[in-house]
């Protein structure tokens, strides 16, 4: 679906000249000249080291925060409830069921009675639907664990039915499997719904998988915008960053071979890749041409590691000799 | 939920009948009731007693019950704290300076009227209630109000310590007696006004119930979702002074019902959305009350206990059973 490479399309958010910080005696400038634009049916991830401000422009964008300077418009408007639905790092609490804090989305289209229509019930369904979060309904918030409050906010956020979608870490304090989750939810929300998706995040790993466009904080109160792959190498996140051994071109951890033995490996698929990896992260080189060859052999799922006519049947048995004799 | 309702109001009309039972003379209950319905007791005066002298007061007793517990709603709603109150803002305080200045620092104020201690009463809360309202437009912030409220109400008591330091024994023992709180001495037109500010004041706080749910997500959540907190924490406001301040005015400080009778409704109600807590406190409240009443009029059958002794009383050992039980208390 749509990348921002493809065409001429018209922004959906657009800002112009935009100045953000905070006002007062000692004014603080946080961004400043900012154009920005975010196009329909794409994920932007927005990152930058700490204290940055990402929060802020965040928050800026969606209406919450006065900007300093400048104007934001979505298609041509101001940023109002039923355009931006956010989802924020402020702490959620309450004696309320999940399904009751999805209903929050419908408020901006409901009157002091707050009665539900049955558009409003559909949206409300759909978002469950599309968050998988059905079988929580009628669990109490406090029930939840931190990924499935996260779902839940986000199923909000979806049921407010707004073109524009701006979440603040949504994955920070979660584990790998519901980061993953989420990402991929909210790529598929751009593309299959034609939103405009922001996420302030600061997993590069995630960002750099799931972004169709990356901005980048940190330098001149600016931002740097372009595509993940151009951004990793033109150096950008190095800069930026300042990353500390991790190589972010291969996406891995730099290991120093410090034992300076090198070995052969022979094999394929996953098995190859995560034997490599840890023999590199215990400080060996793997060389082709190396004196020590390790053959691995995959016989009907049975792995097998094959060292100096040696048989081991896992990885950490392979240390072990390898370890026990060098060369 | 239905039948949570239904004996929720079951149980108010019981205490109501009960309420207007209990007194100096016993009438049993099922005769109260006929004298409700327009019927005619085995005994004629009892027809007098209740309807002269019992009705007002037990309606008293609802009206009063229903307005502390949903101003005691809204503020713990507004603060986000379970500990706030009616009081919170200052009102009764105010209240109680201008009455203890009227009482017992002598200045002439209406005296020639019978509603002198109500109207120094509504003085008091006016200014505090403007004073609020100032603070709030200038201060966005919900904790700086608390304390605000806090402050009021620690500046006052002291004024109110110097002038007891200060005046005549009688017009201490007067003013006490103010401070005990009374559902008893209200006329039918002060019961009229009562009632007029109750419903007044919680048909706005349903009013708001939107405003009200969004605020417990938080100021960015509820902005984010279009409301404009600084109208809402106004009109928040106005409802809660008209409430609490009506009852003050009227039957004294009463203190603690505010503060419980939420607490006790979310037992039953378990949610927070206000759609049902508000109509929910409202019941209970008025319940609470009717109890509270029933029991200051029981020792001995001719004393009455003030009310106030007898709200913290029964209030207390309740909450703090509903606290163990529930092991965590929400806003």
């Amino acid at each position: 679906m749509g990348l921002s490479i493809e065409s001429e399309r018209i922004p959906l958010l657009t800002t112009v000249k935009l100045d953000v910080g905070f006002a007062g005696n000692l004014e603080i400038l946080l961004f400043t000249n900012l154009d920005l634009a975010l196009m329909p049916g794409e994920l932007v991830c927005f990152m930058g080291p700490n204290g940055v401000g990402k929060s802020t422009l965040l928050r800026t964008l969606a209406g919450l925060h006065k900007p300093l300077h400048g104007t934001i418009t979505v298609y041509g408007n101001k940023a109002s409830e039923q355009s931006v639905a956010v989802v924020l790092t402020d702490k959620v609490g309450g004696n309320l069921t999940a399904l009751e804090l999805i209903t929050y989305g419908r408020y901006p289209y409901l009157d002091w009675s707050l009665n539900l229509t049955q558009a409003d019930k559909d949206s409300i369904d759909e978002a469950i639907s599309v968050t998988h979060v059905g079988h929580l309904r009628d669990k109490k918030i406090y029930e939840l664990s931190d990924g499935q409050l996260q779902m839940v906010m986000i199923a909000r956020a979806l049921a407010q039915e707004t073109p524009l979608l701006l979440l603040d870490e949504p994955t920070s304090h979660l584990d790998l499997n519901n980061r993953v989750e989420i990402m991929n939810l909210l790529r598929q929300v751009a593309h299959k719904k034609n939103k405009a998706v922001l996420v302030a995040t600061h997993e590069l790993d995630l960002a750099l998988q799931t972004a169709d466009l990356i901005w980048l904080a940190g330098e001149n109160k600016n931002l740097l915008k372009g595509i993940p792959e151009d951004l990793v190498l033109d150096g950008s996140f190095d800069k930026i960053f300042q990353l500390k051994g991790f190589d972010l071109k291969t996406g891995k951890v730099r290991h120093e071979a410090w034992r300076g033995v090198a070995v052969s490996l022979e094999g394929n698929g996953p098995e190859y890749l995560w034997t490599k990896n840890a023999l590199e992260r215990n400080g060996f080189t793997v060389s082709p041409d190396a004196q020590t060859s390790v053959q691995i052999i995959n016989q009907r799922q049975n792995l097998l590691w094959i060292i100096n006519k040696k048989q081991c049947a896992s990885i950490k048995e392979l240390l072990i000799t390898l370890n026990s004799n060098p060369a | 939920m239905r039948y949570a309702w239904l004996l929720l109001t079951l149980i108010l009309l019981v205490f109501f009948l009960i309420n207007l039972s209990l007194g100096s003379v016993s009438i049993p209950p099922i005769e109260t009731l006929t004298i409700l319905l327009g019927g005619e007791p085995s005994v004629p005066v009892w027809k007098d007693i209740v309807l002269d002298f019992r009705l007002s007061k037990a309606l008293t007793g609802v009206f009063a019950g229903a307005a502390l517990s949903v101003s005691g709603l809204l503020m713990q709603t507004l603060f986000r704290n379970p500990l706030a109150g009616p009081d919170v803002l200052g009102l009764s305080s105010g209240a109680s300076l201008v009455v203890a200045i009227v009482v017992m620092a002598g200045v002439p104020f209406f005296f020639t009227t019978p509603y002198a201690i109500s109207l120094a009463a509504s003085l008091g809360c006016l200014s505090v209630f403007i004073l609020m309202i100032l603070v709030a437009q200038r201060l966005r912030d919900n904790a700086s109000l608390l304390i605000i409220g806090l402050m009021v109400g620690a500046a006052t008591s002291s004024l109110v310590s110097v002038l007891q330091f200060v005046s005549r024994a009688e017009d201490q023992q007067y003013y006490l007696v103010w401070t005990f709180g009374s559902m008893g001495n209200l006329n039918r037109q002060e019961v009229l006004t009562l009632a007029t500010a109750c419903l007044l004041g919680t048909a706005l706080a349903f009013f708001l119930i939107k405003s009200l749910n969004a605020w417990l997500l938080g100021d960015n959540y509820a902005r984010s979702l279009g409301i404009n907190p600084n109208r809402a924490r106004i009109l928040i406001i106005i409802s809660t002074c008209l409430l609490t301040g009506a009852v003050t005015a009227l039957c004294g400080p009463i203190a603690f019902v505010g503060l419980a009778v939420p607490h006790l409704t979310r037992l039953v109600i378990k949610s927070g959305n206000h759609k049902v807590l508000i109509p929910g406190v409202v019941l209970t409240g008025s319940t609470f009350m009717l109890v509270c009443d029933s029991i200051a009029q029981l020792p001995g059958k001719a004393l009455v206990l003030p009310i106030n002794a007898v709200t913290a009383l029964i209030g207390a050992p309740v909450v703090i059973w509903v606290i163990i039980r529930a092991k965590k208390i929400w806003v």
